[in-house]
């Protein structure tokens, strides 16, 4: 769903950027399905930010 | 900062940034003549807008600010926003300015942005990449392929991150993953790959650190007897020591299945160490770190005995600061305590002593690290 690696996914999960809890006597994990679209709305805020700040440093003659 | 923020769009790491930050980076880069004051301003405020949860308002951090240890007082403010705001990490090109020591009492650590980005390629190296890609992918007036934007890292101090990328991109997706564990690794599952012999001898001729997790096999014929090895592990060591200012452990497999660790300190850094083992314990009475006399149980959880919270060792004051002592240490550690013959052939496992360095002993998840 959001297109990452399943290492990359573990990651995310242990820093906490994406609640999840642990199955009793398990390997396996539970994430809500909300968390993981605030995670990807966040993202994707985060992309626009970063393109607006792009062209900002493109439309003006100064380098970045 | 590109490469911070972009980083910061997939949870790689959160931003976390102040007022007092912003309005100096904006001085700055007008000082320099890089831009007008109002186009670092317009570029401020779209990290205002976009990057809105990594904020640390001022009234969370003033009442710090005069507790701050160092002589900038403009550093004073970051220090305690960093405090404030629970950063892992001060990524600044001035460490000097940054009482490691001090700030390592609040959990943060302070990295040259190359130091930084080593150790983030070395954790999730295809994201980096991919991070990379789209920074270039953003540039297009003029267009700005992946290999400018590594080069202009570079020639921005991050040269070593610059490198190890050029050397990712060059792998063209071979998985190095595919050699099998030898025996002496049970204890710990590693998931790094085994850094190829070739790579770990350029790194050291290029005065690189190794990656953040390496596991470097040295075959029989390249390295034989005591002489090679201490020689090999003087030079890993001046490289860790390099890449990890806090201190390191490192674990020495040999082909015969045993092993011996070793941990790294520089002399400046006071210190606890985590969860240990006895191979550990063994090593620092060989080399006089512990005295023997003050244990004689066998360990298998360095913190829960009551005979370390009494050694003055885990207040780690040691004065090795030579790394040729510390490769005769590690090899009295081998050979002494073990009764090895290096001639086996060995691997050489390193990792950060930091407790969120740790491998996952349990093998239940990944190790973690900062955000």
């Amino acid at each position: 769903m959001l297109g990452l690696s399943r290492p990359f996914v573990a990651r995310l999960l242990d820093h906490g950027q994406i609640p999840s809890e642990r199955l009793p006597d398990s390997t396996h994990r539970v994430v809500k399905l909300a968390d993981v679209l605030a995670f990807q709305e966040r993202r994707e805020r985060r992309r626009e930010g970063n393109e607006r700040i792009a062209e900002l440093i493109e439309s003006e003659d100064y380098p970045y | 900062m590109d490469m911070m923020l972009t980083l910061a769009e997939d949870g790689i790491h959160e931003f976390l940034w102040s007022d007092d930050l912003l309005d100096e980076w904006e001085r700055v880069i007008v000082r320099e003549g890089l831009r007008s004051a109002e186009s670092a301003g317009r570029l401020t405020s779209q990290v205002r807008l976009y990057f809105a949860e990594g904020y640390i308002p001022r009234h969370e951090y003033r009442h710090l600010v005069r507790l701050m240890p160092g002589g900038d007082p403009d550093d004073h403010l970051h220090m305690a926003a960093a405090i404030a705001g629970r950063a892992d990490v001060i990524v600044t090109a001035d460490s000097r300015d940054f009482p490691r020591f001090d700030l390592a009492k609040h959990g943060i650590r302070v990295l040259s942005p190359d130091e930084y980005l080593l150790e983030v390629v070395g954790e999730v190296p295809d994201e980096i990449i991919l991070a990379v890609q789209r920074i270039s992918d953003r540039r297009q007036r003029p267009p700005m392929a992946v290999e400018e934007i590594i080069d202009r890292m570079s020639n921005a101090g991050a040269r070593r991150f610059a490198m190890r990328l050029r050397d990712l991109l060059a792998m063209d997706g071979t998985d190095p993953k595919t050699d099998n564990e030898p025996s002496g690794a049970k204890q710990v599952r590693w998931r790094a790959g085994w850094t190829k012999p070739r790579e770990v001898a350029e790194r050291l001729a290029h005065k690189m650190p190794p990656p953040y997790r390496v596991a470097l096999r040295v075959p029989k014929h390249v390295a034989i007897g005591p002489d090679a090895h201490s020689h090999v592990m003087e030079a890993l060591i001046v490289h860790v020591l390099e890449a990890w200012p806090q201190g390191t452990a490192i674990t020495i497999s040999y082909s015969n299945g045993t092993y011996a660790q070793a941990l790294i300190y520089p002399p400046h850094v006071l210190t606890e160490i985590g969860p240990s083992t006895d191979h550990v314990m063994k090593a620092a009475v060989a080399f006089e770190w512990l005295d023997p006399a003050t244990f004689t149980a066998r360990h298998t959880d360095f913190e829960s005995q009551p005979v370390w919270q009494d050694n003055p060792v885990r207040e780690w004051d040691c004065t090795i600061d030579d790394p040729r002592e510390i490769g005769l240490f590690i090899q009295a550690g081998v050979q002494g305590v073990l009764g090895v013959d290096v001639s086996l052939g060995y691997k050489i496992l390193i990792f950060n002593i930091h407790p969120k360095y740790w491998p996952d002993l349990d093998g239940s998840g990944e190790s973690t690290t900062d955000s």
